[in-house]
């Protein structure tokens, strides 16, 4: 099934030149530190911290509602340090899913409600399942389906993942279509 | 294979493509044979074992390691507990000083040339301690009392299988059993076939006292042929089996006493095949299980290899309306070319064989348009282009083509539902020319592909007529 | 594999050994001291969405379903956990002596047509059990999830007329275990605690399983109270348990729930027959000159062999048993002797397929791909390998298109018409 259009009201988003659509109502703490790559959504209520690594975002992402990024961190004897954060191109983070991972590939899809653990990795073209806790340090090989609590391969993805997360979040994004306040209202009246 | 969807793309329930044996499956699952120009699903394939690596460290391991350390990784290892991947703590050994007086002498015995080897240089590195923990249920190696180790890739002790040992004597005393039936037959001393280990016999009191007569005449040729020291399955005191008793042992009290956080569940037990150990005190860290790499190849034309979903045109459900029974509706159906030439392809209804039932039953008919469609071919940086001019170069009927992006064709089907309830499922043949896949073909062979579409239920709306 | 794996190792491959259980499967490689891995007979599929976890004996009818499954689960066994190449590989497997025909032969169709195995030797679970032994004269009673068997095995030849069937096993020990929660049982919700048939929860076979293998015991001994056993054992009491169903729900197993469970398969309800009374039965229709030596070798295999104490109840139920004015001028068996199994007993079956797999004879004792893809039929383990081959001719040639009624079918029509008929002619030996 094709997607279905998904409207957002202009004023409430900020589009940067390079394509990247970021919610208003997002929290984005130590923007300097955060680098978006291009054609990214960052919807309501996410919150990027960083204020406390650099939090580096691939190209075509969707960060969805609710949504936490904080980069990991590591104690050691004299203290705790926190690492930078980086996501690879084409990646989908579902709805209120916390990320502490120290690195999250190409072509991944990260169900709803999910924890990914500190310094997890995960590898490219890799599936997390909604509702999946990742405890600390887990790797996530390429080609899997991780799922349950704690986290654990469940099966393998198909050799096309990568294309298929090419085509949903180029579609989600080209879904993903500004109205004007009145006009969004009339939508949602047709839909009543 | 358990079907994926990926989040919102699970087209999966929706469209369905038919493998050459009939069965059904997402075209992300299927594979395509370029020499046969046949989809082909996962069961039509042969798949081989090509490489091993761990799923944790992510290294490789040549086939002979592996087999050698049965398919499990030298490095990481699991929580045994929870099985989720152990992490190694290290702890400064400015710890109590007592606990550190206790531990140390123990730990060099354990390792003592490679300690005394390294010692001038090893002052830094001994200020650590390794210990093993599970950062998602808090278990810990010295829950079970191992020794923090020296090396942060400490050389974690396995579980070991004492009866290990006993199963090799009875091995060896079963080869022992088989080389002196040989040696028999050969010589012929009995002119039938004796196959004493596999018969199942019929029960008959008679037929086993000729039987051990039988053993007893082989038993003395045995002793006679000299060369063999173990005697045919007479006696079991031989195999080195424990003999069998008549007190058999009771529950011990300690069992009874526990309670059930102290004994092990099933699925703890059964990661340790060997012993299955009752109490979570006496589990051990598991090494991590490899995974392997798989290739897959047409088992048709052996030797060639299969490239999925780049080859077969991709068809989506775009838009359906309320779908009315008995009538004419105009559904939305979106073409996807993969491939890096421009195809001409039709769509048909698939004509039913009545003989054969279809594994996909039809709910409604569709009338396809029945003009040939050219798909224009897959260009990455389309990506970059948003005007729709190229609409206008295929001169495009807009009575059948709703639109066309790039490699996208959109375009209009009409569906009569002939069930007024549950599903619409109606199914197509798709036909587009194969010319680009096989090169050097000069004649432009024709791909046909069964192509099965739900399109959900049937509206409820009453017609208005 | 690459070639060159193959010059350096030797193209040498070690046949693969399965025992596919009702519960669970064992699977590894001949010639080792255990099964590589134990995991449940079942494949997880997809059924609208939603994931759902399907046994093989739910579908023991319906083979074209079962051909499907044992697909998936064997690919499953191949390549996530043995990661070996199933193609032109020997295969042993260890099957139950009563395995349904549409199971074996399903399974055959899979491993030989599918995954092209190269052979596959058949090996009936008890006389793997005896392998496991060393021994030939041996009682065996394979105690697993779905049926008890009990086979008397005499210098190696099998009795097969005094073999005894019951469901009294795992799955009789975990529905009674659900009845006992719910008489006896109580569950504290915080501060609160109530019967547990009053807050009944969901309880699934997986979970019973679960309490059962980490609460059941027989420490006491319930011909203690009844007086009627010479035994003069004092009982020891199991302490209640406390079970985490849930975040602050725990459930408390009283000391004696956790010894009655076992009467499920010891003193059941409904009928006169308990595991004890299958073993004396049959040592009845045994002649009897040899029932003394079964009775001082009796070994019990499978799972419900795990539970601690199983076989010291067993003796203690055989002993009152054998007493009883029932059994005591008939039987003349006065002793019962137990043999401890080598290994965890769970896997016996297993380990006789494993050494039978080492063996050079095992090309004899096999089908061949080639044999089975003309006669497309297993043959029972009854039949000689030259009543197979007569078999696939015939098949071949078309003159009967019959198949020979199987084994399992007629024995347990048998069964229940009379229990001292003899075997029909259906089991040819090789000798006769």
């Amino acid at each position: 099934m094709e997607l279905p259009d998904n409207y957002y009201f202009k004023a409430e988003y900020i589009e940067t030149a390079s394509g990247n659509k970021v919610s208003r109502y997002s929290v984005l703490c130590g923007s300097q530190n955060i680098i978006l790559n291009g054609k990214t959504i960052i919807q309501d209520d996410c919150i990027i911290r960083g204020d406390l690594a650099s939090v580096r975002i691939g190209r075509h992402c969707v960060i969805s509602q609710g949504t936490v990024i904080r980069p990991p961190f590591k104690k050691f004897s004299k203290g705790v340090a926190f690492f930078p954060l980086q996501v690879g191109d084409h990646v989908y983070v579902g709805k209120d899913t916390v990320i502490n991972a120290a690195q999250i590939g190409s072509y991944v899809h990260i169900g709803n409600n999910c924890v990914i653990g500190r310094r997890c990795i995960l590898k490219d073209c890799c599936s997390i399942a909604d509702d999946t806790v990742l405890p600390p340090e887990t790797v996530v090989p390429p080609f899997t389906y991780f799922a349950g609590s704690p986290g654990s391969l469940k099966s393998d993805l198909p050799e096309c993942t990568q294309e298929m997360m090419i085509d949903m979040t180029k579609s989600y994004y080209q879904h993903f279509i500004p109205i004007k306040e009145e006009k969004k209202q009339k939508k949602s009246k047709e839909s009543k | 294979m358990a079907t994926i969807g990926i989040g919102p793309l699970a087209t999966g329930a929706h469209v369905l493509y038919s493998c050459s044996c009939k069965e059904l499956g997402e075209l992300e699952r299927m594979y395509f044979c370029r020499h046969c120009l046949k989809l082909r699903c996962i069961d039509c394939v042969s798949n081989e074992v090509e490489s091993f690596f761990c799923p944790t460290c992510l290294e490789s391991m040549p086939s002979a390691e592996a087999r050698q350390k049965r398919n499990r990784c030298s490095n990481c290892l699991e929580c045994p507990l929870c099985t989720n991947t152990l992490s190694v703590i290290a702890t400064a050994t400015d710890e109590p000083a007592t606990l550190d007086n206790d531990k140390e002498p123990e730990i060099e015995q354990k390792n003592d040339t490679d300690s005394k080897e390294n010692h001038p240089d090893k002052e830094d590195s001994e200020d650590k301690l390794y210990y093993l923990s599970c950062g998602f249920c808090r278990w810990t190696s010295r829950d079970i009392g191992l020794p923090d180790q020296q090396q942060s890739s400490g050389k974690w002790p396995e579980v070991e299988f004492q009866n290990a040992n006993k199963v090799n004597e009875l091995i060896e005393y079963y080869r022992g059993v088989e080389q002196l039936e040989r040696a028999e037959k050969d010589i012929k001393i009995h002119k039938r076939r004796r196959s004493t280990y596999m018969s199942i016999g019929t029960g008959k009191i008679s037929s086993f006292q000729r039987r051990s007569m039988h053993s007893r005449t082989s038993n003395a040729s045995a002793i006679s042929l000299g060369s063999f020291q173990i005697a045919t399955g007479q006696k079991p005191k031989d195999a080195g089996v424990s003999q069998s008793t008549e007190d058999p042992k009771r529950t011990s009290e300690d069992i009874l006493e526990v309670g059930s956080e102290q004994i092990t569940g099933l699925m703890q037990r059964l990661c340790f095949p060997s012993c299955q150990p009752s109490k979570v005190k006496d589990l051990m860290p598991i090494r991590k299980h490899l995974l392997a790499k798989k290739s897959q190849r047409c088992k048709i034309l052996i030797g060639m290899y299969f490239i999925n979903r780049q080859y077969t045109p991709r068809v989506i459900i775009t838009q359906v309306p309320d779908l009315l029974f008995n009538q004419e509706n105009k559904v939305t159906l979106t073409i996807i070319n993969p491939l890096d030439a421009s195809v001409k392809f039709i769509l048909s209804p698939l004509t039913l064989n009545e003989d054969k039932p279809v594994p996909f039953p039809q709910t409604a008919e569709i009338i396809p348009p029945e003009k040939e469609l050219i798909l224009s071919a897959k260009d990455d940086s389309a990506e970059f282009d948003y005007s729709e001019t190229a609409a206008s170069t295929f001169n495009d009927d807009p009575r059948i083509v709703l639109a066309r992006r790039a490699n996208r064709l959109s375009i209009y089907c009409r569906i009569i539902p002939k069930k007024a309830f549950g599903h619409v499922k109606c199914s197509v043949v798709l036909k587009y020319d194969g010319k680009s896949i096989k090169k050097g073909d000069a004649e432009a062979s024709w791909i046909e592909h069964h192509v099965h579409l739900n399109l959900g239920i049937v509206s409820t709306k009453h017609k208005q007529t | 594999m690459s070639l060159l794996d193959n010059i350096v190792l030797g193209s040498e491959k070690v046949p693969v050994v399965l025992d596919i259980g009702a519960a669970y499967t064992k699977c590894g490689f001949a010639g080792e001291s255990c099964p590589r891995h134990i995991l449940p007979s079942s494949v997880v599929t997809c059924v609208d969405g939603k994931e759902k976890v399907v046994k093989f004996i739910d579908y023991a009818g319906n083979s074209q379903e079962l051909v499907k499954l044992l697909k998936r689960f064997i690919h499953n066994i191949f390549f996530k956990y043995l990661l070996v190449n199933p193609k032109d590989r020997r295969m042993v497997i260890v099957e139950s002596v009563l395995c349904p025909n549409t199971f074996k032969n399903s399974l055959a169709k899979v491993i030989f047509q599918h995954f092209e195995i190269q052979s596959a030797m058949f090996a009936p679970g008890h006389l793997m059990g005896l392998y496991s032994l060393g021994l030939t004269t041996a009682m065996i009673v394979d105690c697993g999830y779905s049926e008890a068997i009990v086979l008397p095995f005499y210098e190696t030849a099998s009795l097969f007329n005094c073999c005894q069937v019951s469901n009294l096993a795992g799955k009789v020990i975990n529905s009674h275990l659900e009845k006992l929660l719910l008489l006896y049982a109580s569950i504290t919700y915080g501060n609160e605690t109530k019967p547990f048939a009053a807050e009944r929860g969901p309880l699934t076979e997986d979970i019973l399983e679960e309490i059962k293998v980490k609460a059941c015991v027989s420490g006491h001994n319930p011909n203690y109270e009844d007086n009627a056993s010479e035994s003069t054992i004092k009982p020891l009491p199991a302490k209640p348990m406390k079970f985490h169903l849930g975040p602050s729900k725990v459930l408390t197993i009283p000391g004696e729930v956790r010894d009655k469970m076992l009467d499920a398969v010891f003193k059941p309800d409904c009928n006169d027959i308990s595991l004890a009374s299958m073993i004396i039965d049959c040592l009845l229709m045994c002649p009897i000159d040899i029932r003394k030596d079964l009775a001082a070798s009796i070994c019990v295999t499978g799972g419900c062999a795990a539970i601690p104490g199983f076989n010291w109840r067993l003796k203690e139920e055989l002993t009152v048993l054998a007493n009883s004015p029932r059994y005591k001028d008939e039987l003349c068996v006065k002793t019962f002797k137990f043999y401890e199994t080598v290994v965890h007993p769970n896997y016996t079956n297993w380990l006789g397929g494993s050494i039978c797999g080492i063996l050079e004879n095992l090309p004899d004792r096999s089908i061949s791909r080639e044999t089975f893809l003309k006669a497309e039929y297993v043959p029972d383990w009854t039949h000689s390998r030259k009543r197979l081959r007569s078999v696939a001719q015939a098949i071949m040639k078309k003159v009967s298109g019959e198949k020979t009624p199987s084994l399992a079918s007629v024995v347990s029509k048998i069964m229940t018409s009379s229990a001292k008929a003899k075997l029909p002619k259906v089991a040819i030996n090789d000798d006769s």
